[in-house]
């Protein structure tokens, strides 16, 4: 569990995270930190382990409080996985010897590294480069023993800040598969700045823009606009005066279908409850082939949440 | 201590890893041998010259090399860690900074110690050829590591300072060259008598002088004890301010 409330990070007089507060646990599923490139999305990982002291506010994780408690600061670096931005590595160390020390250095118990070694090593398929440097390796490589280390002590908390950065789309979809995994028994907290990637393995997503949370809210909320589309045919009543007399529409448009008795009508809702328009239409004496919400693209809510 | 076992053996290892640590150990090793047999013109007798078996003119060139040696030692300590990103990796491991300063720095001096403890098999043969003084002997070895531990320990605040090693390097070799000159007259001759006596005693090189004579002071002990805890603490609060 990850509790944050009114977190303020200045460096200087900038102002990198400004009061923001969220609470993320298991059953967040993967929520995603998304935001445009010094939004404040790696400064926040940063502080929740503990890389960077807060200038205000309070953080919870797994129940206890990151004070100045020295104990406390231990305690919560042991349950935290943190995968960094550059995915820096000892480039004079074996890969091994890498796992090696992380499992030590992160206090595994001594009977359970070998095992534990040996399952990350045969999951992200690391078996041919367990002898060769750090420096050596490819970028995809690189990605996955640092995914590797990140995940030695087996913590309840993972975050991970861009983790498919200049990976191939081989490596990206194996890394995604990977990390979707997880989800079902940790609290996961990833950022990035791809879109897709939200799409493809996030189910909740928090944006933030100049340091502050512009949204807070599952993928497919946030994807979902007041817009319907309804295709329907009437030869007794006239379906867009009747849709235009409904209190909860304020606009709707005709489109023709070609080759095709049948219309499509767009309404914007003056709220996001379809439910109403829907429970509204059944009363009529119309053919409804089709009514869906018209789902806006993360791409636009990107864009119309982080420009201005 | 068992907690920093494996941050401490990983830092020792990566002197070990690369060249660097080997062509540290060997130039360092063999100039002090070089000088220890030729001389340096009249400031230290050569061994044959000298006709002493005793190790005390290879611990006296100890400071001169320590003034060019610990700054290489050092350089990379905590600037690599800052340059190459690294340091995210370890501040977010479960220790204090003062676990993690403490490590490093007991890595660093084990490592200035080995080089210091190679001139052993020379103080063995040196006392097959006459009488060696073994209590001097010892308190020279003790003095050299003690003083290695004091430049060591501002290499490492000089390094936490900068992400650049070159940078890092200079400003460790002239603090380190300052404090073991302030004892010197050469730097000295000018001041008022009193502060002579200030910049002596805040020396370094100060400090090693009843070592090379015999003698282990309990001040110098203080000394050299209190100015590493002191360093490592500047050391703490610096990597804290990351």
């Amino acid at each position: 569990m990850i509790k944050v409330k009114d977190l303020t990070v200045k460096y200087g007089e900038f102002c990198a995270v400004d009061n923001i507060s969220f609470y993320v646990d298991k059953s967040s599923g993967i929520t995603g930190l998304l935001g445009p490139n010094g939004a404040g999305k790696t400064t926040t990982m940063r502080v929740l382990t503990g890389y960077l002291s807060p200038t205000n506010g309070h953080i919870e994780i797994g129940g206890i409080p990151f004070d100045d408690n020295t104990k406390n600061h231990i305690e919560i670096k042991k349950r935290i996985g943190y995968l960094p931005e550059s995915n820096p590595l000892y480039p004079e160390m074996l890969v091994i010897e890498y796992l090696e020390f992380m499992a030590y250095t992160k206090q595994l118990e001594q009977n359970k590294i070998k095992e534990r070694m040996d399952f990350l090593i045969e999951t992200l398929e690391l078996q041919s480069h367990l002898y060769t440097p750090l420096s050596l390796l490819s970028k995809g490589f690189r990605q996955r023993t640092a995914l590797a280390a990140t995940l030695i002590h087996d913590p309840e908390i993972i975050i991970l800040d861009e983790p498919t950065t200049g990976l191939d789309p081989n490596q990206i979809i194996s890394i995604r598969n990977f990390i979707k995994g997880l989800s079902k028994e940790k609290t996961l907290i990833l950022s990035t700045h791809i879109l897709k990637e939200v799409e493809d393995v996030c189910d909740r997503v928090i944006i933030i823009n100049k340091g502050k949370i512009v949204a807070d809210r599952k993928v497919e909320e946030l994807q979902r606009s007041n817009l319907i589309v309804i295709v329907a045919k009437s030869h007794r009543e006239n379906i867009l005066q009747e849709l235009r007399n409904l209190s909860m529409v304020k606009n709707v448009q005709e489109e023709n279908i070609i080759q095709s008795e049948f219309k499509r009508y767009i309404c914007e809702l003056r709220e996001d409850k379809p439910e109403r328009l829907f429970n509204e239409i059944k009363h009529f004496d119309w053919e409804v082939r089709e009514f869906a919400p018209l789902e806006r693209s993360l791409e636009e809510v990107f864009r119309e949440l982080t420009i201005n | 201590m068992k907690s920093i076992k494996y941050l401490y053996k990983k830092e020792l290892l990566s002197f070990f890893n690369t060249p660097s640590g080997y062509v540290f150990m060997v130039i360092t090793i063999f100039f002090n041998f070089l000088f220890f047999f030729l001389g340096i013109f009249d400031l230290i007798p050569g061994f044959w010259d000298a006709q002493i078996a005793s190790i005390e003119s290879y611990m006296n060139l100890l400071p001169f090399t320590f003034i060019l040696l610990v700054p290489a030692v050092t350089m990379k300590i905590w600037a690599e860690e800052r340059k190459t990103g690294t340091i995210e990796i370890l501040k977010t491991l479960p220790y204090t900074e003062f676990q993690l300063v403490f490590a490093k720095f007991l890595a660093s001096w084990t490592f200035v110690s080995l080089i210091i403890l190679a001139a052993i098999p020379l103080t063995l043969s040196i006392s097959l050829m006459g009488m060696m003084d073994w209590g001097k002997t010892f308190t020279l070895y003790l003095g050299s590591i003690l003083m290695a531990g004091a430049y060591i320990s501002i290499g490492m605040v000089c390094s936490a300072l900068t992400k650049e090693q070159i940078v890092a390097f200079i400003l460790t070799f002239f603090i380190s060259l300052f404090m073991f000159l302030s004892n010197y007259y050469l730097l000295t001759q000018h001041l008022p008598p009193e502060w002579n006596f200030v910049f002596g005693f805040f020396s370094i090189s100060y400090h090693f002088t009843s070592f090379s004579k015999g003698m282990v002071l309990f001040s110098d002990l203080v000394y050299y004890i209190s100015f590493i805890t002191l360093m490592l603490y500047v050391n703490v609060q610096l990597i804290k301010k990351y």
